[in-house]
């Protein structure tokens, strides 16, 4: 099947068979699509400008952090005598960035043979724009607003299916790709503000009234460079967690799977509302 | 030059303070016996446990709508004159105070006289000498000695609200009402009845069964038989509004439409900041999300979610085959 021809498809994940058949081929948790026009988000069309002028859509993939690890975080206080389990992060991130890269650098070779430029974006970020603590593409909102989940107070990506333990990368590509979105999106933020609670360095605030989230990247980063690598925030999380780090007790993140199943099987009952 | 030693009207209180000023809410005071029995018909909460939890209820409007919010509070440390002492008072009076809207005061009133009379219930406006604060989850406000009633908000991360005497010491560092009013928008809660008062939007509509607030034998026969209903069949719900703006200045959006292309999807009942809260119509927005179309609000691109606190009443939590396009 060609491409324009599959997506016409609409009865798949995020839009399309084609997204859904291609995430599986590619091997990535997750994938939407955000097409770009002129009407797009200024924020969006910058980065379309500087990296590839002609592109239409840009895809975002996600592959789900290990939650053995994350589990393994702690405020460096918290150790004790034992060892720093926290340290299994940094090289867990390198691990993802390297699977998640290689995904997106196939959807890249995938959709030239089909005959569209395409860039694969490095999972690490890109450079910030001059004069700003703002880089030229933020994942977190493309993924937003291609229906992947909500950005929450702490800034990240939180999804339905892996809440905010998601490591995303970015394709810009010509292809005319449609954007994939969630039909009744739920704010999957609690604004239950454990995030703000936990992060060692104040660098997360609760958010005032035209704001909607306070993070003070420089703050992040200094305290991530500096002391310890951190991600305490993304373990928090409520959504993932179903569980407070204030408060104790064991963390399952895979409790949403169940809650997937149950929505499956509410689905094959009552179909599909109207 | 006034001396500092004749009393505290002269004294100034220097410990800044940053709770939130509702300014738009007053109290009621219902004083005698029956208090909770006169007001227990005009409420869809049961009042049997009010002495021991303040309580956050409804009086709906004859047809079923949302006509307003009371906070319903019991403080033995408060007299029949409606002062709070530091100790309980000992008058021996029972009296209910009811935090409500500022603007409905006089209507409450109206609806309250008939049930207060056949029950000896004296009913005061007590609104001069309480002011009604809020503080966030997040916030601990008045760590002073002079006495005040906190009661907590009982909508997930809404924090709790304070009652103090207007003759407290005043802090230049109160915050303003819209800012609450933004945080409870954020959240998808209603921060008061007043934006819904004259829209005919009864409290399925308005998500109040999944607060729990709701007493099933506590409201009248025909709601009741509503709330059988599955929630399923309801055609319209307020939900959250966000704006994503590309620029710093933002129309105020209360009373508009939310459109996508020529279609009305929603009505914005409430705006402000980057927040909002719409009547949905769910078929139209399904359908919009359904064509990818991009919703917008006086031309500005908005987003309308369901709240965490009632997702599982959304087809968002389906995993990737609820956002399928067919
Ligand atoms: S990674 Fe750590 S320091 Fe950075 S925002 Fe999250 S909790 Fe704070
Ligand atoms: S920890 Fe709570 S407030 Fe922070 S992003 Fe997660 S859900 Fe939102």
């Amino acid at each position: 099947m060609d491409l324009l021809t599959s997506l016409k498809m609409h009865n798949q994940p995020f839009g399309g068979a084609w997204v859904e058949q291609t995430r599986l081929d590619i091997g990535a948790d997750l994938m939407g699509v955000l097409a770009v026009d002129e009407h797009s988000h200024d924020d969006f069309l910058y980065a379309i400008k500087t990296f590839l002028p002609t592109a239409k859509a840009c895809v975002v993939l996600g592959m789900e952090y290990d939650s053995e690890i994350m589990n393994l975080i702690k405020r460096p206080d918290k150790y004790g005598a034992g060892p720093k389990t926290g340290d299994l992060l940094s090289p867990h991130v390198n691990q993802l960035n390297r699977v998640v890269d290689q995904a997106n650098y196939d959807l890249a070779r995938l959709l030239k043979k089909q005959g569209f430029r395409s860039i694969a974006l490095p999972s690490r970020g890109l450079p910030f724009r001059p004069g700003q603590m703002k880089a030229s593409l933020s994942y977190t909102h493309v993924a937003e607003a291609a229906g992947m989940g909500t950005i929450g107070t702490h800034s990240l990506l939180i999804t339905p299916e892996y809440g905010t333990r998601v490591r995303l990368t970015c394709l810009l590509t010509e292809a005319p790709l449609q954007t994939t979105n969630r039909i009744d999106p739920i704010d999957d933020c609690t604004h239950c503000l454990d995030c703000v609670k936990i992060c060692p360095a104040q660098a997360i605030s609760a958010p005032g009234t035209s704001e909607r989230y306070k993070v003070d990247g420089f703050r992040c980063k200094f305290y991530r460079d500096r002391v310890d690598n951190c991600g305490l925030c993304q373990k928090v999380c409520s959504y993932a967690t179903g569980h407070s780090e204030n408060q104790g007790g064991p963390l399952v993140a895979s409790s949403n799977f169940v809650e997937l199943v149950s929505a499956a099987h509410h689905q094959q009952q009552f179909g599909e509302e109207e | 030059m006034s001396s500092v030693t004749e009393g505290h009207c002269n004294q100034q209180y220097l410990c800044e303070d940053s709770a939130h000023y509702l300014e738009s809410r007053g109290v009621i005071q219902l004083v005698g016996e029956g208090a909770a029995q006169a007001l227990q018909p005009l409420v869809i909460t049961c009042l049997a446990g009010v002495s021991e939890n303040p309580l956050l209820t409804y009086i709906l409007s004859e047809q079923g709508h949302i006509f307003a919010d009371l906070f319903v509070i019991q403080d033995a440390r408060v007299s029949a004159d409606g002062t709070l002492h530091k100790a309980p008072s000992h008058d021996d009076s029972c009296s209910l105070l009811l935090e409500c809207s500022r603007s409905l005061l006089e209507q409450i009133t109206e609806k309250l006289a008939p049930l207060c009379k056949e029950r000896g219930v004296l009913i005061k406006d007590i609104s001069e000498k309480w002011r009604v604060f809020a503080e966030l989850p997040d916030q601990s406000t008045f760590k002073e000695v002079q006495p005040y009633i906190k009661y907590p908000d009982p909508r997930v991360h809404m924090g709790r609200r304070l009652l103090r005497a207007r003759d407290a010491y005043e802090s230049s560092k109160w915050s303003h009402e819209r800012h609450w009013v933004s945080h409870a928008l954020r959240l998808g809660f209603l921060p008061s009845a007043d934006s819904v008062q004259k829209k005919q939007i009864d409290c399925l509509q308005a998500n109040l069964h999944s607060m729990g607030i709701i007493d099933h034998h506590c409201v009248p026969h025909l709601l009741q038989k509503k709330l059988l209903l599955s929630k399923k069949q309801l055609s319209s719900r307020l939900l959250p509004l966000r704006v994503e703006p590309s620029k710093n200045v933002l129309p105020s959006m209360t009373a508009s439409h939310v459109m996508a292309g020529d279609l009305k999807v929603a009505t914005v009942l409430e705006h402000y900041g980057l927040y909002g809260l719409v009547l949905v119509d769910l078929s139209l927005w399904r359908k919009a999300l359904k064509k990818q179309s991009r919703l917008t609000c006086c031309d500005q691109p908005v987003t309308i979610t369901w709240p965490s606190w009632f997702g599982s009443e959304s087809l968002g939590r389906m995993g990737p085959f609820a956002a399928t396009s067919r």
